[in-house]
């Protein structure tokens, strides 16, 4: 059986047992695979600072069986993009993608393209300060991530009965037909939410723009909001899943994260034998 | 899939449970307890109900203790004013070995791990808050983990704490005791010279 050697990402972690860890990776050549490092917790040697979330490494594993884990035997590191944990919300915008990855990736199918965008986003990521466009930087992420996923929504005609879709000011979004529904359609897809015309068409240029065209762009407040909203519908769609990073990442935005107050609480919680 | 006689497949399923043991290791376990004298079956059933009992958190710096406040926070010869903060139970007793800490300790049971489900709001802040304010504590160690999420939540932490007008430190970051320069990785290597002190 094969011994393989690829590039990774590594987008989860878990330990196993008393030294072991499983780690998941996005290879360049073989999409997602679980990974088991024994002793992984405690070798520097083959690890070396290597296995960390974000970070590219060079892995060397072993493919006992095509349903076993992987054996990982050496890891690298390539590039650690250690500024992400540098800042707040890049960490909280860099683990909801990973998230996406772990939980809608399926394993072992190669996917060069998306390796190459998490090579993108997490060099974006590891860019501070923010640029003036980094919520309209992530929307477009997302739509590119869900394009590769396969889940690329369907903007143009009625997804039920097939009829063109150009006039009026909004339309309707349908997560599990992964795409528009006409006005007559729309009862038959209660799930379904209005999306402005504004968002559909920026949504149907998004996947034509060019990297300096991405810098330049930034969304109005309202394609932001809508286009979030069609993405995570499309994720949750497909995954079954609600993402557990993506209720702290929509929450906690940079600048509203919890700072203490100065003064004392009214109510004194601990015992009276401190400090005695 | 055997079956086992009722009680032996309650044992297995609860021992099941526990991190990193599967079905097979499960029963292995499970046989040798059958094996076990009476005396010492009864013993290791006490035991973990005692853990159950006699274990809560301390009330002032949330380690694991039989006695609320915990002998290191009832300790008077300990600094006061010097408070560690570490992820969990665990790091307070390996720091606590190596004898090189002498104030007091509080534990935040996790890190942000946004995809674990844990945010700011699972780190016990008000408590860590209060402590900062009414003891007085003129320095905090962020004694987290040096990995992604562990500076993650220590950056958090020094944010949250800043407006208090504590003194904030973070344990260096390094070359290990007897470590070989050729296999260390390019950023303990770049660490470890940022932070280099005088010969
Ligand atoms: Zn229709
Ligand atoms: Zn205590």
């Amino acid at each position: 059986m094969p011994r393989v050697k690829d590039n990774a990402f590594i987008i989860n972690k878990t330990e196993y047992g008393e030294s072991d860890l499983i780690i998941t990776l996005f290879t360049a050549g073989r999409g997602k695979i679980n990974t088991i490092g024994k002793g992984a917790k405690r070798s520097r040697r083959r690890f070396p600072g290597s296995l960390e979330l974000f970070s590219r490494v060079a892995f060397n594993g072993f493919i006992k069986h095509p349903l076993a884990l992987t054996r990982m035997d050496e890891c690298q590191l390539i590039e650690p993009f250690t500024a992400i944990q540098e800042d707040l919300h890049s960490y909280f915008c860099g683990c909801y993608f990973l998230e996406i990855i772990n939980r809608c990736c399926a394993e072992r199918q190669a996917n060069k393209a998306l390796f190459n965008l998490l090579n993108d986003l997490f060099t974006f990521l590891a860019t501070v300060p923010h640029n003036r466009n980094f919520n309209c930087r992530i929307r477009l992420f997302e739509l590119q991530i869900i394009t590769l996923l396969g889940f690329k929504p369907q903007l143009s005609s009625c997804l039920d009965c097939g009829c063109e879709l150009d006039t009026g000011k909004y339309f309707n979004f349908s997560p599990q037909t992964g795409g528009l529904v006409c006005q007559s359609c729309q009862p038959r897809h209660p799930a379904s939410f209005s999306v402005s015309r504004g968002t559909i068409n920026m949504l149907n240029q998004a996947h034509r723009l060019d990297n300096e065209l991405r810098n330049k762009l930034n969304f109005t407040p309202q394609v932001e909001r809508e286009s979030a909203r069609l993405c995570r519908a499309l994720l949750r769609w497909h995954s079954g899943y609600n993402f557990k990073s993506l209720k702290i990442m929509e929450r906690y935005a940079e600048n509203d994260l919890p700072v203490a107050k100065t003064e004392p609480a009214l109510a004194m919680c601990q015992p009276k034998s401190y400090n005695k | 899939m055997k079956s086992y006689p009722g009680a032996l497949q309650g044992l297995v399923e609860q021992l099941m449970k526990l991190p990193g043991i599967g079905r097979k290791t499960a029963a292995r376990l499970a046989f040798h307890m059958v094996r076990m004298p009476g005396e010492d079956a009864e013993k290791l059933a006490a035991a973990i109900i005692n853990v159950k009992n006699r274990l809560a958190l301390c009330s002032f710096c949330q380690n694991l203790t039989e006695s609320d406040p915990c002998p290191l926070c009832r300790d008077t010869s300990r600094d006061a004013h010097q408070l560690c903060v570490v992820e969990y139970p665990a790091d307070v007793a390996s720091i606590e070995n190596s004898g090189a800490f002498k104030g007091r300790y509080f534990v935040l049971h996790g890190t942000l791990a946004p995809m674990q489900g844990l945010g700011p709001d699972d780190l016990r802040l008000e408590k860590l808050r209060r402590i900062v304010v009414e003891q007085k504590i003129s320095e905090v160690v962020i004694a987290t983990n040096p990995t992604v999420e562990g500076n993650a939540t220590a950056l958090f932490l020094s944010r949250f704490l800043q407006p208090l007008g504590v003194h904030l430190s973070r344990p260096a970051c390094g070359l290990p005791v007897g470590a070989d320069l050729e296999y260390m990785d390019p950023v303990t290597i770049r660490k470890s010279l940022d932070g280099r002190g005088p010969l």
